[in-house]
């Protein structure tokens, strides 16, 4: 064990730990490495906090729901990389944790090098990964209507219509990726900041909004799952 | 018990049978015999009235009687010369005795009671009046044959009778005890399940109604006495699990710490996280010790089964020794396989001989000694396979032997073990249904043994 840590490079952590002194050692040390760290003490207030955030550090036994349950909800929602630290260390528990969508498992208790190691190699995946699906520009072409997200415009055979900010946020997501079924969880972390879907429909009276506007926009229902703007 | 109870109960129905039906046969016996007496008198008298007519057709009427009744007669004038007669011979000694009774008006001889194995000769007589005077007599050879074979179907039936009632007492007997004995036989298995500490089905609360006081008294007993058994054992878990959080903590900040440490802090600080490390290892271990105990009690309730598993020793042992010789060779210890190619296959899951192995080859590096040899091998028996590690060591004082597998235990001069290995590894073995020893090796050392259930000669 090094005496200075390695840092990380700023970046933004969500540290879901319901253990008060786990969670503020593991706030100390991962600030002195430059980091951010967002703590969230409950499965629900992780899923309203994870947008924008860089890694997740999940622990499995929370008060309100099982561990598990919060990363696939996760996963629905967001690629964040997500690393479980939990006292749960059964061959079975590893497992369970890694196919739910971690990506990578630790069990406390853990190392300063160890854990600060295990983040860098994480990150360096995620980085690879990012580098490779470069999301196209340009103006994406949807039926009649045509969605040009860097000037914030969207035309219905050339004639330029009016979106709210919400309407917007959304259709430039299900632009972003054309052909694709994006999640309703997907959705409402975008626009809405939280991977809860819920009871609410506001997320269907928005959609049902931009198809009035634009009418003849190839937008599909997934049953059960989300949306999918085809081409 | 059961049969000892049916035995007393046919024995006493079997003389109330007895004491019953004997004294009905006889009385059977008596009373056709009686009638059949009383019958043939009466014949007898009339033959006589018709006989003491003068000039009447006596041999006539004689053979018109053996006619109608099969039966033989004589009749004699009071000279007891024969007058008529048909079948009998007058010079018959029987026929004569009874002539000369009849003559002289002796009262009639009653006769005994047949017997359905009888095959007496029965002769009536009746004397031949005429105005009072005695003047001849009539003997009749009685035929009893159609009595006998009365008598003989009436016993029949009695003891038809009889064999039945006992034979519905005894199936009655047997329902009865059964009924009683049932709930023992169940009561004897849960015992016997609690004794090896194997969570079986409650005893079925049935029999009569103390058995059932005590079953259900006794089924809540095995429920608490298992419910506290498994207190104890989660106990361990639990705690051990709720250790893990402040220790992570203390863990994290301590390695926070470590920049700040200034140089005449250093020697506390370095053994404050030796002595974290040793934490840490004990909590590991005892989580290891609690996972073993539950694998081997749900193993025990025949939750889980060991029967499809097979391990080839020769196999794992070669991939220890691969492991473990870089281990051995940094203190110059050597490690040794004993025969190889001797095919012994155990019933243990593969991870969990790895985990025997681990443990003794782990004890036997530690504590062996400098330039000490270990030796892994297999010894094949019958039904079990003895899996041994020993060493050359300096080994343990005999008093020590019997107690180095038990939980906590540790030599005096070690002050690093956590004193759970070899008991972590009993209770592996015991969950497969093997056992441990610990032993002083012939070569010098120790010599721990462990004996597993064969998984037989077939390749796994």
């Amino acid at each position: 064990m090094t005496g200075k840590g390695p840092t990380i490079s700023p970046m933004k952590v969500l540290l879901v730990e319901d253990d008060e002194g786990v969670a503020s050692a593991l706030t100390e040390l991962l600030g002195q490495t430059g980091a951010d760290v967002t703590c969230a003490g409950r499965g629900s207030d992780a899923l309203h906090r994870v947008k924008d955030c860089d890694l997740v550090l999940l622990d499995l036994g929370l008060p309100d729901m099982d561990g598990l349950d919060v990363l696939r909800t996760l996963r629905r929602a967001s690629a964040v990389p997500v690393i479980i630290m939990t006292a749960r260390d059964s061959d079975g528990a590893v497992v369970l944790g890694l196919r739910a969508g971690a990506d990578d498992y630790l069990v406390k208790p853990v190392r300063k090098a160890v854990l600060l190691a295990r983040i860098d190699a994480v990150m360096r995946r995620m980085r690879r990964a990012v580098g490779e699906t470069a999301t196209p520009a340009g103006p994406v072409l949807a039926g009649p209507v045509s969605v040009d997200r860097e000037r914030r415009e969207v035309t219905v055979n050339g004639i330029p219509q009016s979106l709210t900010r919400t309407e917007f946020q959304l259709l430039s997501t299900l632009a972003g990726r054309q052909g694709e079924a994006v999640s309703r969880e997907e959705l409402m972390l975008e626009v809405w900041g939280t991977a809860v879907v819920g009871r609410s429909r506001s997320l269907d009276f928005f959609v049902g909004q931009i198809r009035a506007k634009l009418a003849g926009l190839p937008l599909q229902t997934v049953r059960g799952f989300g949306f999918r703007l085809d081409s | 018990m059961g049969p000892r109870v049916r035995a007393v109960l046919v024995a006493l129905l079997l003389m109330v049978i007895a004491a019953l039906a004997i004294p009905l046969a006889l009385t059977l016996a008596d009373r056709r015999t009686d009638g059949l007496a009383i019958e043939r008198n009466r014949q007898l008298a009339a033959l006589a009235d018709a006989a003491a007519v003068p000039g009447a057709p006596l041999q006539a009427l004689v053979e018109r009687y053996r006619q109608v009744y099969g039966e033989r007669l004589l009749i004699t004038d009071s000279d007891g010369q024969t007058l008529a007669a048909d079948g009998l011979d007058p010079a018959d000694p029987d026929v004569v005795t009874a002539t000369g009774r009849a003559l002289v008006d002796a009262p009639a001889l009653s006769w005994s009671a047949l017997r359905p194995w009888d095959e007496r000769r029965l002769l009536s007589t009746a004397a031949i009046r005429r105005d009072g005077e005695v003047v001849g007599t009539v003997v009749l050879e009685v035929d009893s044959a159609g009595a006998v074979r009365e008598i003989a179907a009436g016993w029949m039936w009695l003891a038809a009778g009889g064999l039945a009632i006992l034979a519905v007492a005894v199936v009655v007997a047997r329902i009865l005890t059964r009924w009683v004995l049932r709930p023992m036989t169940g009561l004897e298995r849960a015992v016997a399940e609690m004794t090896e500490g194997v969570a079986g089905r409650p005893a079925d609360v049935a029999g009569p109604p103390e058995l059932r006081h005590f079953t259900a008294a006794f089924n809540s007993m095995a429920q608490v006495v298992r419910a506290s058994l498994d207190r104890q054992r989660r106990l361990v878990a639990d705690a051990s699990h709720q250790l893990r959080n402040p220790l992570a903590a203390v863990r994290l900040r301590a390695d926070t710490l470590e920049t700040y440490v200034a140089e005449e802090g250093r020697p506390t600080y370095d053994s404050l996280t030796a002595q974290l490390d040793r934490f840490e290892n004990l909590l590991q271990q005892l989580m290891r010790l609690a996972r073993a105990e539950q694998v081997s009690g749900s193993r025990q309730a025949g939750l889980a089964s060991t029967a499809e598993e097979c391990t080839d020793l020769d196999d794992v042992i070669a991939e220890r020794r691969a492991f473990w010789e870089p281990v051995a060779a940094r203190h110059g210890q050597q490690l040794r396989c004993g025969p190889e190619c001797s095919g012994a296959r155990v019933q243990v899951a593969r991870h969990e001989v790895e985990q025997l192995l681990d443990v003794t080859v782990d004890n036997a590096l530690r504590y062996a000694g400098d330039g000490a040899v270990v030796t892994m091998s297999t010894a094949p028996a019958a039904d079990t396979v003895d899996l041994i590690v020993s060493d050359d060591g300096c080994g343990l004082p005999a008093e020590d032997l019997a107690r180095a597998a038990a939980r906590f235990w540790r030599g005096r001069d070690d002050s690093a073990g956590t004193g759970l290995g070899l008991a972590i590894a009993a209770e592996i073995a015991a969950g497969h249904g093997g056992t441990i020893s610990v032993e002083q090796a012939p070569e010098g050392g120790l010599l721990i043994r462990f004996r597993l259930p064969s998984a037989g000669a077939a390749p796994c």
